[in-house]
């Protein structure tokens, strides 16, 4: 019976054991510079289709607004008039921001070496929470390095590079771990995403005070990232469940699905 | 050219899953459309007429995926074979709302067994020391059943697109036949 069953699907199980010895070869680095050269050529269509895409559902978005423009318009006029004045406020603060980034030692955020990248896609199949980038080893793009929006906040890490292209993987991925400290209290943990849907700081010693509205930075532990990427705002403090540290959900300002341009920290 | 117009809509695949349907669809919904794409041939062409298609979209499946290349392309042949099994079922092509619906079940299914095996095949891979990075959880969440209804929703599509292509054996695809 099984030998009958052996017979009849003889070529059907080829198919299989060669499938296998092409992962075994994939797993032994063949499967890098398959991808790379992949990548390579598509590349321009993936820029091409998403730019186009994006503007598509820019306009699918437009359309679907232009009911509440007209009040939106009216509260921008007001909020116009206050920002005005913010600015000169801030104008102020950022002098003040930039003596105490020099003080508690964070990293000035002109001096990084930063590459600009597109998003040019996203790996939905296999790991959602992971963006392809327009740039790889070529451009300097290695393993390990910050990704982060423009105004200094982490998004989040490289985790493979081909020559013409990389995979980021964003700190909301369920695969995404960063050394992180509260700038208020410098309490230090280890900040997760939470399945794409946010982040949570573990490893908060029980002795640390937190707060919701706190601030949580990459303390540059490890290497590879450096301190003071800005992550995220404490949302809620709780219990590990063995009671042995604290917990943070915390609130990133930046939205996943939104990111279009990103900057990958090569020096710092 | 006509000849060409399958294997153009092989990459384009490759490009819409990659570039495209996560600026549309909201992360964890996003349906796999190689699975409904292979599921949609073996239902019009059978498994050994299709099998050259359904290998070329495993391989483009796993070069923009993060696991080693093989991976999927293992799974997506191994839940074809079993959908050629119950082809049977699929000589309802004259009731045309029957199989409309029998056939975006098929592909529900098929992508979640699809999901199904790959999770276990990455566990396997990290057991033995062969894959150290990529993992699959599959979370039975709304966003789930969601991505398996977009899933069939997209299979509809895509297998009317086929239909009216002149899919042939890759073999044959040069061979001037």
């Amino acid at each position: 019976m099984k030998f009958s069953f052996l017979k009849k699907n003889l070529k059907f199980i080829g198919i299989l054991l060669l499938i296998v010895l092409v992962i075994f070869i994939s797993v032994r680095g063949a499967d890098n510079p398959v991808k790379s050269a992949v990548f390579t050529v598509a590349n321009p269509f993936l820029k091409i289709f998403r730019g186009f895409s994006e503007g598509f559902h820019g306009f699918l978005a437009f359309l679907g607004s232009i009911g509440r423009l007209k009040n939106e318009n009216e509260n921008l006029i007001k909020k116009n008039l206050e920002l005005t004045t913010q600015v000169a406020r801030l104008q102020d603060a950022e002098k003040e921001n930039e003596l105490l980034r020099q003080e508690i030692n964070l990293a000035p955020r002109n001096k990084f070496g930063l590459e600009a990248a597109f998003v040019v896609g996203e790996d939905s199949i296999s790991s959602p929470g992971s963006i392809i980038i327009d740039k790889g080893s070529n451009q300097g793009v290695a393993e390990g390095m910050a990704a982060i929006v423009s105004n200094g906040i982490l998004v989040g890490k490289v985790s493979r590079v081909f020559s013409n292209n990389a995979e980021i993987t964003l700190i909301t991925a369920k695969d995404s771990a960063v050394n992180g400290e509260i700038l208020e209290s410098g309490a230090k943990g280890i900040i997760k995403g939470t399945y794409g849907l946010g982040l949570s700081m573990d490893m908060i010693s029980q002795t640390e005070v937190i707060k919701e509205g706190d601030s949580a930075i990459s303390s540059g532990l490890g290497g590879g990232m450096p301190r003071g990427l800005f992550i995220g705002k404490v949302e809620a403090v709780s219990q590990s469940t063995d009671k042995l540290f604290q917990q943070a959900e915390l609130v990133s300002p930046v939205d996943p699905s939104s990111l279009r341009i990103i900057f990958i920290v090569k020096k710092f | 050219m006509k000849k060409i117009l399958p294997v153009i809509f092989v990459l384009f695949l490759f490009v819409i899953q990659l570039a495209v349907l996560d600026v549309f669809f909201a992360p964890g919904r996003i349906p796999n459309l190689f699975v409904a794409f292979a599921i949609g041939l073996v239902i019009l062409f059978g498994f050994w007429r299709s099998i050259g298609w359904i290998i070329s979209a495993g391989f483009l499946m796993d070069a923009g995926a993060s696991w080693p290349i093989g991976t999927g392309l293992l799974i997506i042949v191994v839940v074809s074979w079993l959908v050629e099994k119950l082809k049977i079922f699929a000589d309802l092509r004259a009731k045309r709302y029957l199989f409309v619906t029998y056939l975006a079940i098929l592909i529900f299914f098929s992508s979640l067994l699809f999901d199904f095996l790959i999770q276990f095949l990455l566990k396997f891979e990290h057991q033995i020391g062969w894959n150290k990075f990529s993992s699959f959880i599959l979370q039975m969440s709304a966003d789930y059943w969601l991505k398996l209804f977009w899933a069939s929703a997209t299979g509809l599509g895509i297998y009317a697109v086929i239909r009216k292509m002149r899919f042939q054996p890759i073999s044959e695809l040069f061979s001037g036949k």
